[in-house]
């Protein structure tokens, strides 16, 4: 069997049944063996870097890695940014390249690069296939690596000539993900630490969605009373309309928050990493409260700052086995004080079931504080890279997912890279609602120069884009508000739509 | 407290793992004073020494970041009695007036000629670190043309 039609098998092994993936040279034997194939559906998008949002998107919103593939040279390099973006937010994630054949490797042939060299830094793990008898294996230890433990993005060069070549292919079946095991001693110490406390804070990262302990961390909070706070990543993890919700750590944290973090006597991270942003929180806020982590990724473990006490392994192990050896405490409540912007609650009025995605800056930071979230796999962001033009391709990944409704939140600066992806949405049909909050500038740049260079816009103007002409260009229907101005009007518009559709708010903020 | 730890890291032997492991290091700032690697008995696994520098807790983080990556088996640290070896090639300028003394103090240390000029002489020296900076330090004040070092190679005792 050929090499391209072996890679069909083991994703049909593996159960993947979505591919994004755009032509080039290289990769074209691929594409050739996964045309018509029962079950497998092939996407592509405008750029190969939004085929890897996209492949995130799919992965977010599903728990499964996302597939994606491209051509050698540029095709490669450009999935670069996407990688990246997985692997920070620890978003599973296996990435097929084409490369030159084996015997031009080395000697600069066109559309050469070194994607393995260039993507060791920024995936789980990577690997070059030098012969096509171990390229199945590859494959399956790529997608086994994605999915287990602290899960990442995973890349398989491929050259041109092993897609090609024969060999025999023998039927596997998946290998069982391995997520570590929290250890008693660890689970023991937690326990008593927790029983010791009696202001407790629980602020969940990424890592429960991971993880899918949801609903393990919502009987642990009820059981601990506590309050109940969320990193950008997280939300979603806890519902946002429960009593002990108080919102968001990091970037402009509420002053419930605040004032729960100074009464708090011992902080439990639960799948989070403890970044740069949420210790500027925890130093001015609570610098004397003890910490237990609880995380996947044993590195994570006094990394950015000691931990009093740690149990390291998957969130869903370490919840069950903790819960039965804390003692119940007294629920303590904040008074509701999660400042929401209007516009984006009306916005989640309209859409209450729909997942969300964002671009980054402004109106991602008022998107995460201000959507009221309730399920998991539910919000989409792009957390720990921040890159502009994640949301609409990320979007048409959940859509295609979940088959669900998909709203994209964006600015007009980050609408500006990747509005192309619109006529992707058109292109197949998807039920996405575009929403561009166009205040006709980078907003959070703005902000920034406002605060640290008197003032001093610089770069930061957007480019100036008739968006009625544009959406009808590419036969998308088109509502509008200013400043939120008929805005339920216009999203009672928006709602009738099925596919995609365009809301344009005008805003000076 | 900032102190050379020395440890002992068993990796798969193949293309780009010493990139990984080198790499790991570059990014996230952590020193390396030596790195050495060899295959093991068993030709798939290859077994690099690193000595590294740093407090407790930048070590630990060290070990985590090592255990994480794919390629790597295992993670040892070793203790600070362990057997510990270098090489030291040095070139050391020595003609008719004081090759003898050259020599005499080779002798001492039981560094081996290797090669010898009108100019100049080659040691061989092998031994723990206290001993081969011993040694330099002497050349030293002969005058050292080039040295080449192994790198820092060590197991535990027993």
């Amino acid at each position: 069997m050929k090499g391209a039609e072996i890679i069909v098998k083991v994703l049909q092994e593996q159960k993947v049944d979505t591919v994004f993936g755009y032509p080039g040279g290289t990769i074209l034997s691929l594409l050739d063996a996964l045309r018509n194939k029962r079950g497998i559906k092939l996407y592509t998008n405008c750029h190969e870097q939004f085929c890897t949002h996209a492949a995130e998107g799919y992965a977010r919103a599903t728990g499964k890695p996302g597939v994606v593939t491209a051509t050698s040279g540029p095709g490669a390099t450009n999935l670069v940014t996407g990688l990246a973006n997985a692997y920070m937010d620890s978003t599973p994630m296996v990435a097929i390249t084409g490369n030159v054949p084996l015997h031009l490797l080395g000697r600069d042939a066109f559309q050469e690069i070194d994607i393995y060299g260039v993507t060791m830094s920024i995936t789980k793990h990577n690997f070059i296939v030098k012969s096509v008898e171990s390229l199945a294996d590859t494959l399956r230890s790529a997608f086994r690596i994605a999915s287990s433990g602290r899960k990442g993005p995973v890349l398989v060069d491929i050259p041109k000539n092993i897609f090609d070549e024969c060999a025999k292919y023998v039927p596997a079946t998946p290998s069982e993900e391995v997520f570590p095991l929290p250890r008693g001693e660890e689970l023991r110490e937690a326990a008593e630490l927790i029983d010791r406390s009696s202001r407790p804070v629980l602020c969940l990262g990424g890592g429960v969605i991971a993880s899918n302990a949801a609903e393990k961390v919502y009987t642990f909070a009820k059981k601990l009373g506590t309050p109940v706070i969320t990193t950008a990543m997280g939300i979603g993890s806890f519902p946002q309309d429960d009593e002990q919700y108080l919102g968001l750590v990091g970037l402009q944290p509420n002053p419930s928050t605040l004032q729960a973090l100074r009464d708090c006597d011992l902080f439990i991270g639960a799948g989070l990493r403890f970044s740069e942003r949420m210790l500027e929180n925890l130093r001015l806020h609570s610098p004397h409260c003890k910490i237990l982590h609880l995380d996947i990724d044993e590195a994570e473990i006094g990394k950015n700052l000691p931990a009093y006490s740690a149990v390291v392994g998957d969130l869903f192990a370490v919840l069950e086995s903790l819960l039965p050896l804390v003692s119940a405490k007294a629920p303590r409540y904040y008074p509701d004080a999660v400042p929401r912007d209007p516009l984006y609650t009306q916005i989640f009025g309209a859409f209450p079931d729909a997942v969300y995605t964002t671009e980054v800056g402004a109106h991602q930071i008022k998107a995460c504080h201000s959507l009221p979230i309730v399920k998991p796999r539910h919000f989409i962001t792009s957390g720990g890279l921040g890159t502009m033009g994640f949301g609409l391709p990320a979007a048409i990944g959940a859509a295609i997912a979940t088959g669900k409704r998909v709203v994209n939140l964006a600015g007009d600066g980050s609408f500006a890279m990747n509005l192309q992806e619109l006529s992707t949405a058109v292109k197949y049909r998807l039920p996405i609602t575009q929403v561009v909050f166009n205040n006709r500038r980078l907003g959070m740049i703005c902000d920034l120069q406002d605060r640290d260079y008197e003032g001093r816009h610089i770069l930061t103007e957007t480019p100036a884009m008739d968006l009625p002409a544009m959406a009808t260009a590419m036969g998308v229907p088109f509502v509008r508000s200013t400043e939120g101005e008929g805005l339920p009007a216009v999203l009672t518009e928006a709602r009738k739509e099925k596919g995609v559709c365009f809301i344009e708010v005008l805003t000076d903020h | 407290m900032e102190q050379i730890h020395v440890l002992s890291v068993f990796v798969n032997n193949c293309v780009g793992v010493l990139t990984r492991i080198s790499g790991l290091f570059a990014r996230r700032g952590y020193n390396i004073k030596s790195l050495t690697v060899g295959e093991t008995e068993n030709p798939a696994v290859s077994r690099m020494t690193i000595e590294c520098i740093g407090d407790a807790q930048i070590i630990t983080q060290i070990k985590s970041q090592l255990r994480k990556v794919v390629d790597v088996i295992s993670v040892e640290e070793l203790k600070a009695d362990a057997v510990c070896r270098e090489l030291f090639l040095v070139k050391v300028r020595a003609n008719d007036t004081n090759r003898t003394a050259v020599m005499g103090v080779a002798e001492i240390y039981r560094a081996r000629p290797l090669d010898v000029t009108p100019e100049t002489l080659v040691f061989e020296i092998c031994g723990d670190r206290s001993k081969l900076e011993s040694f330099f330090e002497m050349m030293k004040t002969y005058g050292i043309v080039e040295i080449a070092r192994t790198g820092v190679t060590a197991m535990d005792r027993g």
